[in-house]
C-alpha cells in the first residue's frame, strides 16, 4: 500500500514538477502532523497588523545623522572648536568629546517633498519619496563600538545571542510562503558582530535567518556539489523519502518524523524557488532603471532591493538587507564626506526605487521599510576628516505599512549629539515595528533562563512611537 | 584609591563624619569622632538594653515603614542584622561599640535638618535615643531569630528543590517481574496511576544503537552488532555499558553536555573574536574528568575554587579555573576597563548560577527577583566572590588586554586586591548604592556574608565551592541527577534544568529525583555509577514505539510508556557521518581543528584585514570528532548551523531540536557530506566486494545499525540500478561507483540514520 502510493506520488512528481510538491506538503501537514506542529504556518496577530512583511535597509557601519537627516547650522559656527562642557562625559571609541572639534558638514540640505522633510544633497533620488518616510532624529542607545551595538539594534541588548527582530517577528506571524524561508538576510560582506547579528537566539532554529546571495547559489547547500556527478537529485530524495515514509509508519506516529518528510520537500522545492525569486531576468528593463541596475554604483544594493521587493511579493515575512558590510562601508572614521557622497549614491536611487516600485503594486501599504545603522556618528571629527561612532543620537526613518508619511520626530541638541527631544530608545523602535505587524511586543514571549523573555526586555518600559503611525 | 566610586557618589549627600566611618582608610577620622561626645546628643540610657525587648520596636513602629523588609530607602534595611549592619548607599549607620560616632544616633537626634529621621512624624524621644546609644555601645547585639522573616523566604523554605534531600521509600507496584532497578518501581508507579503500561523492550540491535550513541556518541562497531546479537548470556547488556563508560569516547561524548551548560567557546566573540587558548585545555579537562569518573562535587569544587583549594596542583585547577575565562569578551570594552570587569563578572556569576547551583539570579542584577527571594544584595554578594579574582594573560604576562589581538591564553588568579562591589541601582555601573561583602545568597540553607573581610581575597572563591557541595546546600546533587537523566532520556525530570528555583517547573517524578540525588551522594558523587543504573533499567531498554493510547493520554512522554526517541545532535550527526564512512580519526584532546570551508561558507567571518582565514585557518586534521572542531562565538561552523548547536553565548540548557529545510540541503549538498558519502561507498565496495546484496546489507549496518529486510533490499537494489543505468545514459565516469555514492547520500538523507530509537 505504501509503496503504491509513494510510486503514484513519484510519478506524479515527475508529470508535474513543483505544484505536486507543494500539495503533498499540505497533503503532509493535514494527515501526518497536525497543522498546529508546522511552526512555521502563518499564524494570527495579537491584533489587525497595518504591515505584513518588513524590509529593513542596515547601513553597517553607522551613517553620520549630521551628514544625512539631521541638518545642523552650528557646526558650521563652531567648526574646529571643542564643544561645551556638557558633552565631556559621553564616552567614545576613538576620541574624546571634551577635546574633539567639531567638524561640519559640506553637505547641503534641502526641504524635500510637500511635506518638506530635510535630507542631505547625498541624496538625489530620495526625495521623491520623502513624503512616504517618517524620520525619526532621537534614536539612541549606549554602545559606542560596532559588535555590541549591532547586537543592540538587531535584538535589544549588548550581548550576542539573542534572537534578532527578524526571528521574533517569523517566531509571532510563521512565514506566508510555502516555498521560501519566512526570515530573509542578503548582505554584501561579513558583518563586524559576524553571523550571529541576524541569529534566533534561542528561539527554535526553525526561526532562524536564511541567507540569500545574489550571485551563486542563492542559499548555502542550495547546489549539488559537483562531486556528486549523478544527475537526478530527485531519484536520490525519492529514495530517501520512501524509506522516511517507512520508518515513519514502522515507529508509528511521531510529528517529528512527517515534519521532516515535508521539511525535505520544502527544501526541495526551494531548490527551484530561491533561484527563481532571484533570478532578475524576466524583470522590464524598465524596472531594473528604477533600481539602478543599469549602473555600476547602483547596480549591487540596487539587485538586493529588487530582490527583497521579489520576495515579500513571494510571502517572505522579513527582508534584512545590509548595506557596508565587509569593508569600511559606513565607519567613516577617515574621509566621511567623500564615502558619504560614495554611499549615498550607492543606496539612493535603489531605496527611492523600491519605495516607488513597491507602491505601484500596491505593497507599500502592506511593508514596512525600515532604514538606519547601528549608530549615528559623532559631530566632531577624527583626524581632520573623519567622524567616530555615536551612539547617543542618530537618525532612522521608516516608511510604508501603517507609518504617517512626512513626519519629522525628536530632536537631537544644537551639535546633533544627543537626542533631546523625544528621545527614542532600540526597544521603542522594536516596540512600534512590532506593533506595526500586529504583535504586542509585551506579548510576545518565549521561556528562557527562568523568564519569559521578550525582544523588548523586561528592564525597563518600551513605548510605541504613535506619533508617527497612520 | 579604593572607594573611590563611593566617595563621588556619596559626597554630596553625606555629612563628612559618616563618609568617613563607612571606609576603614580613613580610621582616625572615625576614631577621633568616637571619642568626642557631640553634646548635642542625648546621653545614653545607664540600664542594661535587650535589642528584642527595646530597640526592635523601636525600628518597627518607625523605621520599617522606610527601611524594613519590603522597602529600602536610602539602601537601608533595619530589617535583618546583617542588613542593618551593611548601612546603606551612604555606608555604615550603626558602629558597635562607638554610638557617638553612629550616625543612626546623629539621624535621629536630628543633628542636621536634612539628614533627620525619622523624617515624618514627632522626633524619638531622648529616651529612645538613650536606648540605642547603649544598645550600640554594649555592642549592637542582635540575636538571630530577632530578625524579621521574608514571607517569600518563609515560603522558598516549602519549596522543593530547597528543602533537604530525604531519601524516598522505593513504590512496589503490582508488576514486579518488570522492574528490575528502584528506577523501574518509581516509573512504573507513576504508569500505573495513569493506566498506562511500560513498552515491550527494545529490539536488541535498537537497543545497542541507542547506549552506544547515548554514551560514546557514535554509532556501534560492526563487529559490537554481531558480537551483541549473536549473545545470549543475561549479563551481555551490562557488560557492554562497562565497556562503553570505559571508553575514552564516553568523556568525548559527555562533555559536549557540560561544555553546553557552562557556554563553552573557543573564542571571545564581537569584532575581534579573540581565539582562546586556554579554551581547549579547559575542553580536554572535562573530557578527562569524565573519563576518570571524578566525583561530581570534587569537579564542581576544581572548577569553581580549585587554585584556591589544591594550591600545589596549579596546573590542573588552572585549567579547571578557566571555565571562568572563556565567557565572552566584548573587546570594544576594552578602553573601560570598569565596564569590562562587570561584564565579565555579571558571566561568571550567571554561569555559576545557572550550570552548578541550577537557578537563574541573572534578573537579580538590576533588580530584586521578582519570584524567587534572591534580592540585589544577593546577586552583588556573588559578584563580590569573583572580585577578588582577575583574568590575566599568560603570553603577556599583563592583566587580559583583547584589544585587536586574535589570540591570548587567559587564566583566573587572584587580583592583588579585589575590586570592591557595590550594589548598583538598576544594575547600572555608574550608580552604586553602597558596598557589598561577598555572600551566598541568604535565603538558600548554609547561607550569608563569607567570613573574608573585603580585603582578604584568598578563600573567597573556595568558600563558594564547600558550601557548593557540602550536604548542607540541597541543589547540588538535584541538579546533577536531573541533568543526568535529561542528558540520558531526552527530557529531564524538571523541565527547567537551569532553574529548580521557585520559577522553574516541577519535577514529573519528584521522588525519583529525590533517590536519584540520594542515591549519587551515598556512592561517591560517582556518575559512572548513576550512568549504570539508569542504563541497566527497564525503563531505559524499552522500545521507542509507543501504544497509541499512551501517545493520546501523554504526548510528550513524560511517563515514559516508551523510550523517547531522539534526534542525533549536530556533533553526532558529524561523527556518525565519518564513523559511518569509516573516516572517523580517533586523536583525541589538543588544539580545536579546523575542517575545510568552501568560499560562501567563509563569507561570514568578519576579520579587521578581510582575511577570514586568520580565523578559520584550515588544519591538517580535517575527520576527528566534533567536539573537536573550532568553535567560534561569532561565527558557527556552518554544517552545525541547521542542527540546533547550542548558544555559546550563554549556558545552554536543552538542546532544541527543530526540523528546518536547512538540514535537508546541508546534508544533501554540503561538500563535506558528498566526500563521506563517497568514501563511505568506497568503504563498502572495499569491504562487501562485488556483491551487491552484501553492499546493501554492510550499508545498512553502518548506518542504522541493522540488517536490511527484503524489501528494503529490494527497493534499495532497484534504485542501485536505475542509478546506475541512468548514470551510464548519461555519460557518467564509473557509473556503478557512482551509484553507489548516491545510494549512500539517499541514506545519508534519511529519518534513521540521523534518530535513535
Amino acid at each position: 500500500m505504501q509503496n503504491n502510493h509513494a510510486m503514484s506520488r513519484r510519478e506524479m512528481l515527475r508529470k508535474s514538477g513543483m505544484g505536486i510538491g507543494a500539495l503533498a506538503f499540505l497533503d503532509l501537514l493535514s494527515k501526518g502532523a497536525q497543522a498546529a506542529d508546522n511552526p512555521l504556518a502563518p499564524k494570527s496577530a495579537h491584533h489587525a497588523p497595518k504591515a505584513k512583511a518588513v524590509i529593513s535597509l542596515f547601513m553597517h557601519g553607522g551613517p553620520s545623522q549630521v551628514d544625512t537627516f539631521d541638518p545642523k547650522p552650528m557646526l558650521a559656527k563652531y567648526a574646529g572648536q571643542t564643544l561645551p562642557a556638557s558633552f565631556s562625559g559621553l564616552n567614545l571609541e576613538f576620541t574624546k568629546a571634551s577635546t574633539a572639534k567639531v567638524l561640519a558638514s559640506k553637505r547641503q540640505f534641502k526641504k524635500c517633498g510637500k511635506s518638506g522633510i530635510e535630507m542631505s544633497d547625498i541624496f538625489q533620488h530620495l526625495p521623491d519619496v520623502a513624503d512616504e518616510m517618517a524620520v525619526v532624529r532621537s534614536c539612541y542607545h549606549t554602545e559606542f563600538n560596532h559588535a555590541p551595538a549591532l547586537y543592540m539594534a538587531h535584538s535589544g541588548t549588548r550581548l550576542m545571542g539573542r534572537p534578532s527582530l527578524g526571528s521574533w517577528a517569523v517566531y509571532g506571524l510563521g512565514s506566508e510562503s510555502e516555498n521560501l524561508p519566512g526570515y530573509v538576510v542578503m548582505r554584501d560582506g561579513p558583518l563586524k558582530g559576524g553571523p550571529i547579528t541576524y541569529s534566533n537566539g534561542f528561539l527554535p532554529a526553525v526561526y532562524q535567518a536564511t541567507e540569500l546571495r545574489s550571485s551563486g547559489a542563492p542559499i548555502l547547500y542550495l547546489n549539488k556539489p559537483d562531486s556528486i556527478s549523478g544527475t537526478d537529485q530527485r531519484r536520490i530524495l525519492d529514495f530517501s523519502q520512501q524509506l522516511n515514509r517507512e520508518y515513519l509508519a514502522a515507529q508509528k506516529e511521531d510529528s517529528n518524523l512527517s515534519a521532516r518528510i515535508a521539511a525535505y520537500e520544502l527544501a526541495y522545492r526551494m531548490q527551484s524557488a530561491a533561484p527563481e525569486a532571484v533570478d532578475l531576468a524576466k524583470e522590464p528593463d524598465t524596472v531594473k532603471a528604477l533600481y539602478g541596475l543599469d549602473d555600476a554604483d547602483t547596480r549591487p544594493f540596487g539587485t538586493q532591493c529588487l530582490n527583497a521587493r521579489r520576495l515579500v511579493e513571494r510571502g517572505v515575512r522579513f527582508v534584512q538587507l545590509y548595506h557596508g558590510g565587509g569593508g569600511d562601508g559606513w565607519d567613516t572614521h577617515g574621509g566621511n564626506d567623500a564615502k558619504h557622497l560614495r554611499n549615498g549614491k550607492q543606496i539612493d536611487k535603489p531605496i527611492a526605487g523600491l519605495i516607488t516600485d513597491l507602491k505601484a503594486r500596491g505593497l507599500l501599504d502592506s511593508t514596512l521599510v525600515i532604514w538606519g545603522g547601528e549608530f549615528g556618528r559623532t559631530p566632531t571629527s577624527e583626524g581632520s576628516d573623519g567622524r567616530d561612532h555615536s551612539p547617543y543620537g542618530y537618525s532612522v526613518w521608516m516608511a510604508g505599512g501603517g507609518i504617517k508619511g512626512g513626519t519629522v520626530y525628536g530632536s537631537t541638541d544644537d551639535f546633533g549629539f544627543k537626542a533631546e527631544q523625544n528621545p527614542v530608545q532600540v526597544r521603542d523602535l522594536h516596540a512600534t515595528i512590532l506593533h506595526l505587524l500586529g504583535l504586542q511586543h509585551d506579548k510576545l514571549t518565549f521561556y528562557f533562563q527562568g523568564l519569559q523573555q521578550r525582544l523588548t526586555q523586561i528592564d525597563g518600559e518600551s513605548r510605541i512611537i504613535k506619533e508617527i503611525l497612520a | 584609591m579604593r572607594g573611590l566610586t563611593t566617595m563621588k557618589c556619596v559626597l554630596g549627600f553625606l555629612a563628612a563624619i559618616a563618609f568617613a566611618n563607612a571606609h576603614a582608610a580613613d580610621a582616625d577620622a572615625a576614631k577621633s569622632a568616637a571619642n568626642s561626645d557631640d553634646p548635642r546628643l542625648p546621653p545614653a540610657s545607664v540600664q542594661r538594653v535587650e535589642f528584642a525587648r527595646d530597640i526592635k520596636p523601636i525600628f518597627q513602629k518607625r523605621c520599617y515603614e522606610c527601611h524594613g523588609l519590603s522597602k529600602d530607602k536610602g539602601g537601608l534595611s533595619l530589617a535583618t542584622r546583617a542588613r542593618a549592619m551593611d548601612g546603606g548607599d551612604n555606608g555604615k549607620i550603626i558602629l558597635p561599640g562607638k554610638s557617638a560616632a553612629s550616625p543612626i544616633v546623629h539621624y535621629t537626634a536630628a543633628l542636621e535638618e536634612e539628614n533627620a529621621m525619622p523624617p515624618k512624624g514627632e522626633r524619638l524621644s531622648a529616651d529612645q535615643i538613650g536606648l540605642i546609644r547603649t544598645w550600640i555601645d554594649q555592642g549592637a547585639g542582635w540575636p538571630a531569630d530577632a530578625d524579621e522573616l521574608d514571607p517569600r523566604v518563609a515560603k522558598t523554605a516549602e519549596h522543593w528543590s530547597f528543602k533537604p534531600i530525604k531519601r524516598p521509600a522505593v513504590p512496589a507496584p503490582k508488576n514486579s517481574p518488570w522492574i528490575r532497578s528502584p528506577v523501574d518501581a518509581f516509573i512504573l508507579a507513576k504508569l500505573d496511576k495513569a493506566q498506562l503500561h511500560p513498552a515491550p523492550a527494545a529490539s536488541k540491535e535498537a537497543l545497542l544503537r541507542r547506549v552506544y550513541f547515548d554514551l560514546t556518541g557514535l554509532p556501534p562497531p560492526l563487529d559490537a552488532i554481531k558480537a551483541f546479537v549473536t549473545d545470549s548470556r543475561p549479563e551481555a547488556y551490562a557488560e557492554i555499558v562497562d565497556r562503553l563508560l570505559a571508553s575514552p569516547a564516553y568523556g568525548e561524548r559527555w562533555a559536549r553536555h557540560w561544555l553546553d551548560v557552562v557556554r563553552y567557546s573557543d573564542t571571545g566573540g564581537y569584532e575581534t573574536d579573540i581565539f582562546y587558548e586556554q579554551a581547549w585545555r579547559y575542553r580536554d579537562y572535562v573530557i578527562r574528568s569524565f573519563n576518570e569518573d571524578k566525583p561530581y562535587d570534587r569537579f564542581l569544587m576544581e572548577q569553581v575554587g580549585g587554585d584556591e583549594l589544591w594550591p600545589d596542583q596549579s596546573e590542573t585547577m588552572q585549567d579547571a579555573t578557566a571555565v571562568w575565562t572563556i565567557g565572552q569578551w566584548p573587546n570594544s570594552l576594552d578602553s573601560f576597563p570598569d565596564m569590562l570587569e562587570y561584564v565579565r563578572r555579571t558571566d561568571q556569576v550567571v554561569t555559576f548560577s545557572e550550570a552548578m547551583l541550577g537557578m537563574t539570579v541573572g534578573c537579580a542584577n538590576c533588580h530584586n527577583h521578582k519570584f524567587d527571594p534572591i534580592t540585589q544584595r544577593d546577586y552583588f554578594g556573588l559578584e563580590a566572590i569573583f572580585s577578588a579574582s582577575e583574568t590575566w594573560n599568560k603570553n603577556t604576562n599583563k592583566k587580559a588586554w583583547g584589544k585587536n589581538e586574535r589570540t591570548a591564553f587567559r587564566i583566573l588568579r587572584h587580583a592583588p586586591a579585589p575590586t570592591p562591589i557595590h550594589l548598583l541601582t538598576r544594575g547600572e555601573l555608574t550608580k552604586p548604592r553602597g558596598l557589598v561583602s561577598p555572600s551566598i545568597p541568604a535565603f538558600l540553607p548554609g547561607g550569608g556574608t563569607l567570613p573574608d573581610g573585603p580585603n582578604e581575597s584568598k578563600q573567597r572563591r573556595a568558600e563558594l565551592a564547600r558550601w557548593l557541595v557540602s550536604p548542607q546546600n540541597p541543589l547540588t546533587a538535584r541538579v546533577i541527577a536531573n541533568r543526568v537523566w535529561q542528558w540520558h532520556f531526552g527530557q529531564a525530570l524538571a523541565a527547567t534544568p537551569n532553574d529548580l528555583g521557585t520559577q522553574g517547573l516541577p519535577p514529573s517524578h519528584p521522588e525519583l529525583l529525590e533517590w536519584l540525588a540520594s542515591e549519587l551522594m551515598e556512592n561517591g558523587w560517582s556518575l559512572k555509577k548513576l550512568h549504570k543504573l539508569l542504563l541497566l533499567s527497564s525503563t531505559y531498554r524499552q522500545s521507542a514505539t509507543r501504544e497509541p493510547n499512551a501517545i493520546a493520554a501523554d504526548p510528550q512522554d513524560t511517563l515514559l510508556a516508551g523510550f523517547p526517541r531522539r534526534r542525533l545532535d549536530a556533533e553526532e550527526v558529524w561523527d556518525h557521518l565519518h564513523a559511518a564512512a569509516g573516516t572517523l580519526d580517533a586523536k583525541s584532546s589538543g588544539e580545536p581543528f579546523a575542517p575545510k570551508l568552501s568560499a560562501e561558507e567563509l563569507q561570514g567571518i568578519y576579520d579587521i584585514s578581510k582575511k577570514p582565514e586568520l580565523k578559520w585557518a584550515v588544519t591538517p586534521d580535517q575527520n576527528r570528532r566534533a567536539i573537536y572542531i573550532l568553535n567560534r562565538r561569532s561565527f558557527r561552523f556552518p554544517f552545525f548551523e541547521a542542527f540546533d548547536p547550542p548558544n555559546s553565548g550563554v549556558s545552554c540548557p536543552v538542546r532544541q531540536t527543530t526540523t528546518v529545510p536547512a538540514q535537508a540541503l546541508t546534508l544533501m549538498n554540503n561538500g563535506i557530506v558528498a566526500a563521506q558519502a563517497k568514501s563511505m561507498a568506497e568503504r563498502l565496495v572495499r569491504e562487501a566486494g562485488p556483491d551487491e546484496a552484501k553492499c546493501i546489507r554492510q550499508a545498512w549496518l553502518l548506518a542504522y545499525s541493522r540488517d536490511a529486510n527484503e524489501a528494503e533490499l529490494k527497493l534499495a537494489a532497484n534504485f542501485i540500478s536505475a542509478s546506475e543505468a541512468e548514470n551510464k545514459k548519461q555519460g557518467v565516469k564509473e557509473p556503478h561507483l557512482a551509484a553507489l555514492i548516491e545510494f549512500c547520500l539517499g541514506i545519508i538523507n534519511t529519518t534513521e540514520f540521523i534518530y535513535s530509537n
